[in-house]
């Protein structure tokens, strides 16, 4: 293979695999697990040639596509967490009589919009990946087409995500014309020598505001909610992570390298957003007794630590990207693993999750509770589980920063805390409350189970032995 | 001389931009909200091709942006219609804040 | 017997005649979509909208996209809008109340969106070109070597995204089969 081809390999291994899950599910109709398995085997492919490259730099297509470290590590994220999604769902969406073919298909396509953020070197390719990567969220928000709430929370999810979209764009174009290139490098040449102009500080806020709305952050996060609650519980757990870290690769890009001359005015701006982020979720959260919805607010707050490390980043503390980064793997793992579970309760049609159905759990199902128990120890930050090195790294690229940053690092700490209280408060229903009556219905069918072994597998790894993905971390975000 | 210049066409674009920005958050219809998302693509298509006429950088790329924004507009507007006639099937109503079914 | 560079009497350029009847078609026709209480209407003020601004995209000296927003916008989008109303419209939808609750904050806001940004692009010094009548044809095979070089990536990938678009689409918009379950 020529060299440009191998270094878009991957992106085109994904969109062909895309399209040969849905050939596969022609030439062998109506099955639930083929469409999966050939899925699968994309995934394992593209895998394959991210690893074969190595990790050195590679220019593809008149630089339009550049892969390195940080495109790997991306990429590999991504495919876990496309993997890991594809093992949850088919035996949910297949019991309630939903095809698979079209989830896996949709699903390859939105892992291909998400490479294509991560590799993309200019504002249109960028774009267009995005848009690869959130319109597929769409229509998996609503893949429960026969389920009044999965299609509100598509119909939510897509007003207010095209609305967003359409303000972003705006922002971009304006940023294009002032700056006279496309090219993200180009353009922090362009602002570094050239002086602020009314419409750059419209073009700034317009696309602070998009990207808000795309990774969630108050008082831009009001779609999350009910976009969460509706869809499919496993794919609202991938809907929950993967347009989230896809949305913060193209914030790293975008604010990072092409407004990073301009980091005095956003970053202030970013850092009062992180705050409100992480205390609006989390008290929200407090409230919820669905545990879906809870977990929706929680992801917001998520959201807000992440924001820490952009903050960080932006005043120049490298650590606050590998915080980002790290934070991105292990809020995959936690997050999926969280979903996983519930999925597992769900395991008869039409059953709820509220926090009642999980009391008991750790009576019927001790297997099941503990996993529940580890994700949501994880989530909340306890050591040694992966969400405990997540918050650390986070908060501490913001110490390091110093100033404001160090402010907003005790601003999360705070907020750790309290988000403590409601993922005990779970715990505490999974092993201290007495099973309801009748006892809800747990399915954990093999695909799941493999799904929730490799979220746990993730989830206590990179709290056992976090260097392990340190290493890699500080390879992608070096220059 | 208006129309020699860049500045006229990027107010008729931010006040275009506007005018779906207000059609999106007052109506309560799903398909006006969208229609008023087309309206607010449509204002930024016409900014990118004001820059790509008026800014000797950037020529061609106006309208190379523009084309591939009329991409993306279009397959924004298949999926939502698309999602629009699902919940039509499930709620009989086209109707936004009628979707209410998970506020607590 | 060529045209008078300016119209006799009102003494405005013919382009700048234009201009300003073709903008204020697109202001009044968009108005005219988030404002009318008929849907249906709305679809048709929308592609007037649309129309409108191909004839600005002429100004421009764009015609290739100008033909393609006649194509793609009107011919295929609005088309597909109307067909999307005539499906989900009730009767008794149109006379309902049209807009949300907060609508008067909403246009307060737009507003003021609408003049910070005329007002800060209006100010920037864009140090643009300045031409005597209206720019000059920016040029297909421009636009083509720009698309088909250095943006080709994004040019290909617009068309997978249609192609992600149009499955989804198909599979959200068919009528579900009673039959439609799976065997495992």
């Amino acid at each position: 293979m020529s060299g440009e081809m191998m270094t878009i390999a991957p992106l085109l291994t994904v969109i062909f695999g895309a399209v040969a899950v849905l050939i596969a599910d022609m030439v062998v109709p109506a099955r639930r697990y083929t469409p999966i398995a050939v899925a699968l085997a994309a995934l394992g492919a593209a895998a394959v040639f991210i690893t074969a490259q190595g990790g050195g730099v590679t220019i593809a297509l008149a630089g339009a596509y550049v892969t390195g470290p940080f495109v790997s590590y991306l990429g590999l994220l991504g495919i876990t967490v496309t993997t890991i999604t594809l093992l949850m769902t088919p035996d949910h969406v297949g019991d309630r009589g939903y095809p698979t073919a079209e989830f896996a298909s949709i699903l390859l396509f939105a892992l291909a919009g998400a490479i294509l953020v991560a590799a993309s070197t200019d504002l249109v390719t960028l774009f267009i990946g995005l848009e690869l990567l959130v319109i597929p969220g769409y229509l998996l928000a609503g893949y429960a087409k026969r389920d009044p709430l999965s299609t509100e929370g598509a119909v939510k999810y897509f007003l207010l995500g095209s609305f967003s979209s359409a303000i972003l764009l705006f922002g971009i174009v304006l940023l294009w014309g002032s700056s006279g290139t496309a090219s993200l490098s180009g353009i922090a040449a362009a602002l570094a020598s050239g002086s602020a102009t009314p419409a750059l500080a419209v073009a700034l806020a317009l696309i602070t505001t998009g990207a808000s709305f795309k990774i969630a952050a108050v008082p831009f996060h009001y779609w999350t909610p009910d976009a969460y609650q509706g869809s499919p519980t496993p794919i609202t757990g991938y809907l929950s992570v993967g347009p989230k870290v896809g949305a913060f690769a193209l914030a790293i890009k975008l604010f990072l390298v092409a407004l990073a001359p301009l980091a005095l005015l956003w970053v202030p701006v970013v850092a009062v957003l992180a705050a409100a982020t992480m205390t609006l979720g989390n008290l929200v959260a407090l409230t919820q007794l669905n545990v879906k919805r809870m977990l929706a607010y929680s992801s917001i707050a998520h959201t807000g630590y992440l924001m820490v490390g952009l903050v960080a980043a932006g005043l120049g503390e490298v650590a606050g990207i590998s915080g980002i980064l790290f934070y991105g793997a292990a809020y995959a793992f936690m997050n999926l693993g969280a979903f996983a579970v519930l999925t597992a309760i769900q395991g008869r049609p039409g059953s709820t999750t509220q926090l009642s159905d999980l009391a008991g759990l750790g009576r019927r199902h001790p297997l099941l509770a503990i996993l529940a128990a580890v994700f949501l120890l994880s989530l909340t930050g306890i050591p040694p589980t992966a969400g405990f090195f997540a918050k650390a790294y986070v908060i501490l690229a913001a110490v390091q920063a110093g100033g404001a940053a160090a402010l907003l690092a005790i601003v999360a700490v705070l907020n750790a805390a309290v988000a403590a209280c409601y993922y005990l408060r779970v715990i505490i229903y999974l092993f201290m409350r007495e099973p309801a009556e009748p006892p809800v219905e747990v399915a954990t069918p093999p695909l799941l189970r493999i799904g929730l072994i490799l979220a746990a597998i993730g989830t206590i790894a990179l709290g056992l032995a976090p260097t392990l993905l340190i290493e890699a971390v500080a390879r992608a975000i070096a220059p | 001389m208006i129309a020699g210049h860049l500045e006229p066409y990027l107010v008729l674009s931010s006040l275009l931009f506007s005018i779906g920005a207000f059609g999106f958050l007052a109506r309560r219809n799903a398909i006006s909200m969208l229609m008023s998302i087309e309206v607010m693509l449509n204002a930024v298509n016409l900014a990118a091709l004001a820059f790509g006429a008026f800014m000797p950088t950037l020529a061609g790329q106006g309208v190379a942006f523009a084309l591939l924004i009329i991409a993306v507009a279009a397959a924004e507007a298949t999926v939502g219609l698309a999602i629009v006639i699902a919940i039509y099937r499930n709620r009989k109503t086209p109707l936004v804040d009628e979707y209410d079914a998970m506020r607590q | 017997m060529p045209l008078p560079p300016t119209i006799p009497f009102i003494g405005i350029t013919w382009a700048d005649a234009l201009f300003l009847l073709l903008g204020g078609v697109v202001l009044g026709s968009a108005t005219l979509v988030v404002l009318g209480r008929d849907i249906i209407r709305n679809g048709l003020m929308l592609i007037l909208t649309l129309g409108a601004l191909a004839g600005i995209y002429v100004v421009l000296g764009a015609s290739i996209v100008a033909g393609a927003q006649v194509l793609v916008y009107i011919g295929a989008i609005s088309v597909l809008i109307l067909f999307a109303i005539m499906l989900t419209q009730s009767k008794s939808a149109s006379a309902q109340l049209n807009f949300q609750t907060q609508a008067l904050p909403a246009a307060l806001a737009s507003a003021l969106i609408g003049i910070l940004l005329a007002v800060a692009l209006g100010a920037t010094q864009w140090g643009s070109t300045v031409y005597n009548d209206t720019p000059d044809p920016a040029g297909t095979a421009t636009a083509a070597a720009v698309l088909f070089g250095p943006w080709l990536l994004a040019f290909e990938v617009a068309s997978v995204l249609i192609l992600a678009a149009v499955i989804g689409g198909i599979y959200l918009a068919m009528k579900p089969a009673e039959s439609e379950e799976i065997e495992a």
